[in-house]
Order: structure tokens, then C-alpha cells, then sequence
């Protein structure tokens, strides 16, 4: 019987698929919880007053409005794993929303766009100088978006040219393994393939990693992270 | 804490006296806390300019009072705000600058109260930011595209404060001396005293002490208030018995387009030469008065600002001293943390009479024109390669130029 090339390379995909269905069956989770320190809690504190006092700005409503409906403090993520080669996730959207970006922290997969959508009343210039993705969008209004992707993994810092208060921090993980930290400090990474893996979690005032055991189903529990 | 430092260095008395006043009003916040819960912590934060010139002998245009210089080799600002109570926010800045004869100088101390009813809507009182045109929002080195200022903000005329000139030719004989001007001396005719200074058109260099009341209502941005000095001679203890009023609005169509139009008027001269007035008049009736005009036009990498400012000083013998300034700046990012920018100003001078006969200038015309490159690895840090001209047109005329390099750190 004679096989075809593409009969060949379709064969290839179904055992991968099949293999990596199979690893994926026997996957884990990893949950811990990080300690959080003022640093990091700071970064939805409202108490700063807007410093474009008596010029027409996009703060008319509070920032507390803001910081209610973003409860992310950190990411975590498995370090160890290959980088993705498959199609990207559809693109993620960072907000420009009362002069903040929302959310504040926002994890993607290395491959993935993002969408910066801008949803305020004046002009906002997004740029970022971080080695793993350097861009400056320009100036541009309400309703329009610009579009960046990020290829290589690693943690972006993304600021406004326009007004010096909004930052956002954007971490670009290897793989979809990644979970978000939330107010109480703890994180949750489903769909982890078992064996040994380093996780590593950011958060505004650094960057902490453990070696975790995942076992082939059920949960492996770290222990509290302290800086 | 860096406080103790303002503490031990040169600074006057004044800002002893200020900083005393800051802790007072903190500290009441301060032990508030977790009682009402609006009280919060003191913010402190600060730039640490640090510049390098070709010819430190060519910067002379852009010296303000007390010898300050945005060329000079080091100048620190130390900013510190914190909640009072809710809706009540408390704000000092000091200057520190190595060729000031201030040493560490308190730039700034201010209340802010903003309406409970969470509208942009705020009054300002103490020692106050400027309100007038648009440049002060970026006065600063981390905000200045470049690093001098217009020459309106800066630029000394030969009008003082302390004295008068009494025919034309008092004036005319100081075209182009800045702030080294005086009628008394050289054979001139100008009556007064030497306890004052020569003035610049708008003053951001030294903030004035009053209260305003500002803020938005979209498309408006509106500030209106009342302080102790003039525009061009702004002072915490007041030198005469008027008041200077001003206001601003601003127009905000599109986010492209901000336009806005000010003015002021308030007596600058100092009551000391009441004496010296024709009979019967008082230095409250000799005004400041100005008129400005600002744009800010942006599009994708670019950013477009220009200001023009008219200005009256009146003068109790020589007449109206007028003058109109005004530049335009552009700037525009050329590479992510990369931009250009470059910014042509001028500022021209009415004729006055002169008693022997003919008309001159009251000052000299001049010209300024600065360009350079920027750039901002981070948002705490930026360095500035620029090159710097200007021409006064005093006979024979004085032509300056010179580069600079400027490092300014956000910490």
C-alpha cells in the first residue's frame, strides 16, 4: 500500500493530537497563594489625586470606578513549558477607561495581540520601552484601537505618553498555563502536564518562582509565597 | 528624610517657616489616620536635573531670579502631597538649584479643595501653581520637551518694580540688561530704590500667592482667582495695596484641538515708590495688564503648542510699555523613547517718547530659537541633547549659542 505525503503528515498530526489528548487527560493543577505587600496592593490605590486638576481630562469619574471592576494583583504561570506553536488566541483588549488601564495587569500568551481600545474622552498615546516588545502607537481618540503582538514571553511595561499616572503591566507567558492572582493573593493553574515544573508568579514589586510537583490528576498545593 | 535636608541646606527662612507649616498641616492628617479614614500618607517624590553646556557663558537669556537657570548643572525638586480629609489635599514643592543664591527654595505650598460632589471643580489657595497660558502644566524638565523655557516665561525686561524710569531714555538706555537693569545709575534721571528686580512678561519660575477657583466643564476648562503680585512679579507678601486678578478658559472641541485665552491685570509696582509718583497718585493705579492667547494641536506621533501674549506695563511718566511674545514648539516621536522637538520664540517692544526728541524701543526685540533630540528609555527618565540661539537686538547685537545635554531622573 502506498502512502501519500499528505496522508503522512495527516497521520503525524492525529498521533500528536492523540498523544497530546492523552497527556492532557492526565494533567493537573497547581494553586497557591502569594503574600502581597503594599507595593503590590497599591496598584489600584485610588488616593492619588488627579495631577491634570483644571484641564479637561478623562478622570470626571473616579478611579475607584476603575479599580472596582479590576481585581488582578499578579500572574502566575509554568515557566518550564515550550513555547506555543499552534494558532494564537483570539486577541486580548487592554481598555484606556478613566484615564487607567483596565485591567492594570493583563497575562497573554507569547504569540497573542492585544487590542488597546481607547474609551476615554481625550487622546492617549500608549507606548512601551520593555525589551520583550518596543512600540509607541501615537496619539489617537475615543472609540479607536491599535493593535500590538507580543512574541516574545516576558513581563511589558506600558505607559501614556499623555498622562505620566497610567501604567499597565502586560506578562507575556510561554503557554496558556497560567492563572491570574487575585485580592486574597491566591492563583489557580489548571491543565498542567504532571511531573516536576517551575512556577513563577509576578507581581508589581518583583518576581518569585517555586518547583512544584504536579501529580497526573488532583491538585499540587504550594505553599505561601513570601517576598 | 529628605525634609531634614531642606532642613541643613541654604534655604531662607521662608522656607524654614513653610516647612514648619507643612508638618503642621500633615501631622494633624497624619494622626487621623485610620480614625475617618480619608486621611492618607505624605507622598513624596522629586526630579534631579543634571545638565552639561558647550559655553555656560551663553545661557544668559534663559537666568531667572536668584540666579536660577534651567542650564545650571543641578537643580532638584522636592515634591510632597498628602490627603487631609476627604475632598482636602495639601501640596509643597521646593526648588533647589546650584547657581541660585536662594540655595533650596519653597516653590510651591498650597490647599487644594475639590467639590463633594465629585465634579472637577477645585479651589486652590497658598502659594499657587500658575494658571495663565499653557506652558506651566510642562514647565518641568521630565516634561519639557526641551530644556529652556519660552522667553516669555523667563526673559527679564528692563521694567523693575522698585524703580521708575522718569524720561524715555532711562528706559531705553537699559534695552537688553535684563535683569541687571537700573535707572539710577549712569547719569539717568529714574527715580526709586534698589530693593527689587527687573521683571519678566509671565513669571512660572516664581509662583504668586492667592487662591483660584478652577476646573472642567466639557468642552470648558475655566480658572479664575486672585493673588498677591502680578504675572510678571509674583510675591507671598504683597508689595502694594492691589490685587492682581486672572483667569483662564480653555476650549476642548475635539481631542486633537485645546485652545484657550487668559488674562490678568494687577499693579506691579512696589509702594516704596509711592513717594516718587506724580502728585496725587498711587503705584495701585500703574497695572500689569496681559492678554494670551494658547493652542495645543496633536496628531498621531506629533504634538503642536503656541502661545501669544500681549502685554501693557504702565509706566507713571514714559506711558504704556507694551510688548507681544510669542513661540511655537513642536515635538515629534521618531522611534519608540525617541522624539525631536524644536521650539522658535519671539518677543517684541513698543516704541516709547524720548524727551530729547524720536521714539525707541522701550526694550530690545529678541529672538530664541532651540532645538534637540530626546530620549526617554523610561517614564522616570529622560536626556535631552539640544542646541540653543538667540539674538538681542541691541546695537551692536548679542548673539549667544550653545549646546546642551540634560539628564533629568523621576525618583
Amino acid at each position: 500500500m502506498r502512502v501519500g505525503f499528505g496522508g503522512l503528515v495527516s497521520g503525524a498530526a492525529l498521533t500528536a493530537l492523540l498523544v497530546l489528548g492523552a497527556s492532557r487527560a492526565f494533567a493537573g493543577s497547581v494553586q497557591g497563594s502569594v503574600a502581597l505587600g503594599s507595593a503590590d496592593l497599591a496598584i489600584h490605590d485610588t488616593s492619588k489625586p488627579n495631577p491634570y486638576v483644571g484641564q479637561i481630562s478623562a478622570a470626571s469619574r473616579t478611579a475607584a470606578d476603575a479599580a472596582a471592576v479590576d481585581t488582578t494583583f499578579g500572574v502566575a504561570w509554568v515557566a518550564d513549558e515550550a513555547l506555543e506553536t499552534g494558532p494564537a488566541p483570539a486577541a486580548a483588549r487592554m481598555d484606556q477607561l478613566w484615564q487607567k488601564f483596565v485591567p492594570r495587569i493583563l497575562a497573554i500568551v507569547a504569540g497573542q495581540t492585544v487590542e488597546f481600545h481607547n474609551s476615554d474622552n481625550v487622546y492617549h498615546n500608549i507606548f512601551s520601552y520593555s525589551p520583550p516588545k518596543k512600540f509607541d502607537l501615537g496619539r489617537y481618540p475615543k472609540g479607536k484601537s491599535r493593535s500590538v503582538t507580543f512574541v516574545k514571553p516576558g513581563t511589558v511595561q506600558v505607559y501614556c505618553d499623555i498622562h505620566s499616572d497610567m501604567r499597565a503591566d502586560i506578562v507575556v507567558t510561554p503557554s496558556r498555563r497560567f492563572g491570574m492572582v487575585g485580592p486574597s493573593g491566591r492563583f489557580r493553574i489548571d491543565d498542567v502536564t504532571p511531573g516536576t515544573h517551575t512556577i513563577k508568579v509576578w507581581l508589581p514589586s518583583g518576581e518569585r518562582s517555586v518547583t512544584v510537583q504536579v501529580p497526573p490528576q488532583g491538585v499540587a498545593l504550594v505553599p505561601t509565597l513570601m517576598p | 528624610m529628605r525634609l531634614v535636608w531642606i532642613e541643613s541646606s541654604r534655604g531662607g527662612a521662608v522656607a524654614r517657616v513653610a516647612l514648619m507649616a507643612l508638618a503642621l498641616a500633615l501631622l494633624p492628617g497624619l494622626a487621623s489616620r485610620g480614625e475617618c479614614g480619608e486621611a492618607g500618607p505624605v507622598n513624596v517624590s522629586g526630579n534631579l536635573d543634571l545638565v552639561g553646556e558647550s559655553r555656560s557663558d551663553q545661557d544668559g537669556v534663559n537666568t531667572q531670579n536668584y540666579g536660577e537657570n534651567p542650564f545650571h548643572t543641578a537643580r532638584i525638586r522636592l515634591f510632597a502631597d498628602a490627603p487631609i480629609q476627604e475632598h482636602v489635599h495639601a501640596f509643597t514643592e521646593f526648588i533647589y538649584d546650584d547657581g541660585s543664591s536662594k540655595g533650596a527654595r519653597l516653590f510651591g505650598a498650597f490647599v487644594r479643595l475639590s467639590d463633594p460632589k465629585g465634579r472637577d471643580i477645585h479651589i486652590e489657595a497658598g502659594k499657587i501653581p500658575f494658571h495663565l497660558g499653557s506652558f506651566a502644566n510642562r514647565s518641568s524638565a521630565p516634561k519639557n520637551n526641551l530644556i529652556g523655557a519660552p522667553l516669555v516665561y523667563e526673559y527679564h525686561t528692563d521694567v523693575r518694580e522698585d524703580q521708575i524710569p522718569v524720561r524715555g531714555e532711562d528706559i531705553v538706555a537699559n534695552r537688553g540688561r535684563g535683569y541687571a537693569t537700573s535707572y539710577l545709575t549712569g547719569g539717568l534721571t529714574g527715580v526709586g530704590y534698589t530693593g527689587g528686580r527687573a521683571l519678566p512678561i509671565l513669571y512660572e519660575n516664581c509662583w504668586d500667592f492667592g487662591a483660584v477657583v478652577l476646573g472642567t466643564m466639557a468642552p470648558l476648562e475655566f480658572a479664575a482667582g486672585v493673588t498677591n503680585g502680578t504675572a510678571g512679579a509674583p510675591m507671598m507678601n504683597d508689595d502694594n495695596g492691589g490685587k492682581n486678578v486672572l483667569a483662564r478658559l480653555g476650549f476642548v472641541p475635539a481631542p486633537w484641538i485645546r485652545a484657550g485665552v487668559s488674562g490678568a491685570r494687577g499693579p506691579y509696582l512696589d509702594a516704596e515708590v509711592n513717594e516718587d509718583l506724580p502728585a496725587g497718585h498711587t503705584v495701585e493705579e500703574y497695572m500689569q495688564r496681559v492678554a494670551a492667547a494658547d493652542l495645543e494641536l496633536s496628531h498621531s506621533h506629533g504634538v503642536l503648542y503656541s502661545e501669544y501674549v500681549y502685554n501693557r506695563f504702565d509706566s507713571p511718566f514714559v506711558g504704556h510699555l507694551d510688548s507681544r511674545a510669542w513661540y511655537v514648539e513642536g515635538k515629534w516621536t521618531v522611534l519608540p523613547g525617541w522624539y525631536v522637538a524644536a521650539r522658535f520664540d519671539r518677543m517684541v517692544f513698543s516704541d516709547v517718547a524720548l524727551a530729547g526728541g524720536g521714539v525707541a524701543g522701550w526694550d530690545a526685540n529678541i529672538w530664541k530659537r532651540e532645538i534637540g533630540i530626546g530620549f526617554k528609555p523610561s517614564p522616570r527618565l529622560v536626556a535631552k541633547l539640544v542646541h540653543q540661539q538667540s539674538l538681542v537686538s541691541t546695537s551692536p547685537a548679542v548673539t549667544r549659542a550653545f549646546a546642551a545635554a540634560q539628564l533629568s531622573v523621576v525618583f
